[in-house]
């Protein structure tokens, strides 16, 4: 099959919109894991969270877009915190395997109360109008939406970068990923650090919630899971640990998803979802640090 | 983990509760038999079912014990074996009369084959032994999380190829109408080999190398223990017996699609490990039955809309995940060897 | 300034410092020798907050600190350079200076004190922009006590400091390490080389498996038979 340079800028333009959403979740996971060595497996579901609450402030306060937005993030954080502070806080010295399944559980929790309080059918999304548009550029067709995604998103991994290198807070959990105890030596009081790390991860979730539901024009309990799920693969294929290895792993995982799906015959591509996890396990077998990783000791 | 290693031969031996000595076990294993006999008789079908899942229950949790909270591999692709065990038994065991009907494109000498049940159910725990010796000896080296989450791949993977090779398996919809070859005797008898091999297991010098590897690999290697073999066999005797809890499981259900052996029976098992208590055969079995009975006999009447003290509770749908989870974490917060752990 | 009584740490079950009393007064360097696995990290990290005493108590400036929050106690003015040097690897010299002034005011300005820093240690303002994983252990040692130092401590706790260092680093390390003493900064120096220590100490401990054998001023203890015989190769 041959395929126009039209279908393929679009289809390279979808990918990376899908990237985006895929790189602001997994950089949610790695700034958590990089801290403590958690893979906080209810991540996924703050996207969900963010966007149910972005229409509610929409559809039932007819509130702007940015302002829904602006305040879908506050909500998401303070599940995120509560989160934190109730399920995971208690567990910080158990072992890795321990927190997993809490977070597993803390999951599942979270997508039953929402089909409890919410329903458990989907719900249709809506967008603005200046979003669902379709915009020209040089003969094609680009969605908006992608468009703005995309800007969005770099905009705040930029501003995600710049707070990590250059402010105090940044370069303070630097240091505590790399070193709990020299940190504390330095009078960084942890409890702050992971909270920080929390809202940052839970505020990118809610914005990456918001992009995913207006890509896919409908939301429902369930809808974050496996986003969070294939986010996780990509923190890892980039490096889990490793801001920049999450926005890459989040790039490749997007691009990879469409052009699987947008240029494999049909039958393959329902195996989209095998696929990424051999991906993990490939990446785990040979390089386990990811591309951007770093290795971890283990004290013997 | 570098806690110095404090096992003694004499400890191990008393480690399993209650069955210390010939007579106990005679008595225990006795009484057992009369419930059964009297449940079988007495109950009707929907507790005789419930009776029956929790034997699997048992089956399936007693091997997850093996491999997590014995052994210290923590796999999450219980589910993934299961799978392989029903589908295995389900397209071995189909009475031929259907079978073309409902499998028109599946090759003609397997659309020609009907076995017993026990000689399908054999083939399938062998057919996840395969399975678990090809993913075992590259994933087995991983640690933690990373392994955790490796073999919850594995169920995946698993998932996608029963959702997709339609013309086995025919996808999503699955498959239905399976003999109802899973009854009380069976089930039970099955348990008790389960129970055995394990007990044996645990108390025998292999028992005692997987708990070295639980404790700290690294330091079990440097004592000789050959950790990738005796963490290969944990693993495999885990997914033998997760396939015969499948295949009864299927044939209990009378029809199996993936969904049934996907995140959610992979969390309900780690839920039967947590709570019951992972590391005893014990804990595995009150796990099973608190986790099995419970959600069916209380919880499910909340999602319904249940009256209460005169009042009419709303329908609750997804009430029994939210509270057994919850259970889950307040288990784990509060007392993290579970109900029976060690 | 510094005064501990009493104090049982336990590590799991492991009885790790037994009933260990011990005091540092404003301006002394106090030495704590002993044997590898002899406690003396423990009991470092017992007074930085990192581990938490089981009976006994730390009181410091008056107050007590036995269970105050770890991160709390820099800022008091306790500061600890850990065993292993322990310099955040992945970032840069200059960075982990700043992590060591973490607890300074934001008002503080703290260049003058990474000048005082460079003047002290040269080699580090060279090596300025590279990630401190990439120094040499001599190197990496200096940082970890201007780091310490940053937080402008009243009592500096030094962890082994010339534990795989050679002679000319060694050499340095000491002499830093008194002039510190001569800034009017209070030093408990926990070291496995005996002999220099007691050296520049005023006075000095004596670990052995968890419980103090041993006390008494420098001198006294440079000419005792047993620690001759013990850890002065004598």
């Amino acid at each position: 099959m041959v395929y126009s340079a039209d279908y393929i800028i679009q289809q390279l333009v979808n990918g990376l919109g899908l990237g985006s959403v895929y790189a602001l979740i997994a950089i949610g996971y790695t700034l958590v894991y990089g801290i403590l060595r958690l893979i906080n497996f209810a991540h996924g579901d703050l996207l969900m969270i963010g966007s149910y609450a972005a229409m509610a402030f929409t559809l039932n306060l007819l509130l702007p877009f940015p302002v829904a937005i602006l305040l879908s993030i506050a909500v998401t954080v303070m599940i995120g915190l509560v989160v934190e502070r109730a399920a995971y806080r208690p567990l910080r010295s158990k072992p890795e395997e321990t927190t997993l399944v809490t977070s597993f559980a803390v999951s599942i929790l979270i997508q039953n109360l929402a089909t409890m309080i919410l329903s458990p059918q989907p719900r249709s999304f809506q967008v603005p109008s200046y979003l669902s548009n379709m915009v020209e550029v040089g003969n094609i067709d680009f969605s908006v939406m992608n468009i703005a995604i995309i800007g969005l998103s770099a905009l705040l991994l930029i501003a995600l970068t710049l707070f990590i290198k250059k402010t105090k807070l940044g370069i303070a959990m630097r240091a505590t990923a790399e070193n709990m105890n020299a940190s504390v030596l330095m009078g960084v009081n942890i409890n702050s650090i992971v909270r920080t790390a929390f809202i940052i991860g839970a505020g990118l979730a809610a914005v990456a919630g918001v992009m995913n539901a207006g890509r896919y024009g409908r939301i429902e309990p369930m809808m974050g899971f496996v986003p969070g799920l294939k986010a996780f693969v990509a923190a890892v294929i980039g490096g889990i640990g490793s801001l920049p290895g999450a926005a890459i792993g989040g790039l490749i995982l997007g691009f990879g998803e469409i052009l699987f799906v947008g240029f494999l015959p049909p039958e393959l591509s329902a195996y989209k979802d095998a696929f990424v996890f051999l991906a993990l396990i490939v990446v785990l077998l040979i390089k386990p640090t990811g591309i951007f990783g770093k290795a971890e000791d283990r004290r013997v | 983990m570098n806690k110095p290693l404090e096992l003694k031969p004499s400890q191990t031996r008393s480690r399993l509760s209650g069955m210390r000595s010939k007579p106990a076990l005679a008595i225990y294993a006795g009484v057992l038999i009369l419930l059964l006999i009297v449940a079988n008789f007495t109950l009707n079908d929907y507790y005789l079912r419930l009776v029956n899942l929790v034997g699997i229950n048992i089956i399936l949790v007693v091997s997850l014990n093996l491999t997590n909270g014995y052994t210290g591999i923590f796999s999450l692709g219980h589910a993934g074996f299961m799978a392989v065990g029903a589908y295995t038994t389900a397209l071995l065991t189909y009475p031929l009369a259907r079978k073309p009907l409902l499998f028109p494109q599946m090759p003609a000498w397997l659309q020609q084959i009907e076995l017993p049940f026990v000689v399908a159910m054999l083939i399938g725990g062998v057919l996840a032994v395969i399975c678990s010796f090809l993913i075992g000896f590259s994933v087995l080296k991983l640690r933690g999380h990373y392994l955790a989450v490796s073999t919850m791949g594995f169920m995946v993977i698993i998932n996608v190829l029963a959702s997709n090779l339609t013309d086995f398996t025919r996808g999503k919809s699955g498959i239905s109408g399976l003999p109802k070859v899973s009854n009380i005797w069976w089930v039970y008898a099955i348990v008790a080999i389960t129970i055995y091999f394990v007990w044996r297991l645990l108390h025998s010098s292999y028992g005692r190398a997987m708990l070295a590897i639980r404790e700290d690999d690294l330091a079990a290697e440097a004592m000789g223990v050959k950790v990738v073999r005796h963490k290969m066999f944990a693993f495999a005797s885990g997914a033998f017996f997760a396939a015969i809890g499948g295949s009864l499981y299927g044939h209990l259900i009378t029809s199996i699609n993936p969904s049934m052996f996907s995140y959610s029976m992979t969390f309900n098992l780690v839920l039967m490990l947590v709570i019951g208590g992972s590391g005893t055969i014990s804990g595995a079995v009150l796990g099973s039955i608190l986790v099995t009975l419970i959600p069916e006999l209380l919880l499910n009447k909340l999602e319904r809309g249940v009256e209460l003290f005169g009042v009419q509770l709303p329908q609750m749908y997804g009430i029994s995940q939210v509270l057994m989870s919850a259970a889950l974490i307040i288990t784990i917060i509060l007392r993290p060897k579970g109900l029976l752990g060690k | 300034m510094l005064k501990v009584k009493g104090i049982n740490v336990y590590y799991d079950q492991i009885h790790a410092l037994k009933d260990v009393s011990l005091e540092v007064r404003q301006g002394e360097l106090v030495a704590l020798l002993g044997a590898n696995g002899a406690g003396k990290t423990t009991t470092l990290r017992t007074l930085s907050g990192l581990l938490k005493p089981k009976s006994g108590s730390i009181e410091y400036m008056g107050k007590e600190i036995t269970s105050v929050p770890a991160h709390k106690i820099v800022s008091m003015g306790m500061a600890h350079s850990p065993e292993g040097r322990q310099v955040f690897a992945q970032l840069t010299v200059l960075e982990n200076l700043r992590m060591g002034a973490y607890t300074r005011p934001k008002s503080d300005d703290i260049s003058t004190d990474i000048e005082w820093i460079y003047s002290l240690f040269p080699v580090l303002k060279q090596r300025e922009k590279l990630p401190a994983g990439a120094l040499s252990g001599g190197e990496q040692q200096m940082l970890a006590m201007g780091r310490a130092l940053m937080s402008k401590p009243s009592l500096l706790l030094l962890d082994e400091p010339s534990l795989g260092l050679a002679p000319i680093m060694v050499e340095k390390i000491f002499e830093v390490i008194q002039l510190m003493k001569k800034s009017d900064i209070t030093v408990l120096l926990v070291e496995q080389n005996a002999y220099e220590s007691l050296l520049i100490a005023d006075r000095a401990y004596v670990l052995e498996t968890g419980s103090i054998k041993l006390e008494g001023p420098a001198e006294e203890l440079l000419h005792n038979s047993d620690i001759q015989k013990a850890y002065l190769g004598g």
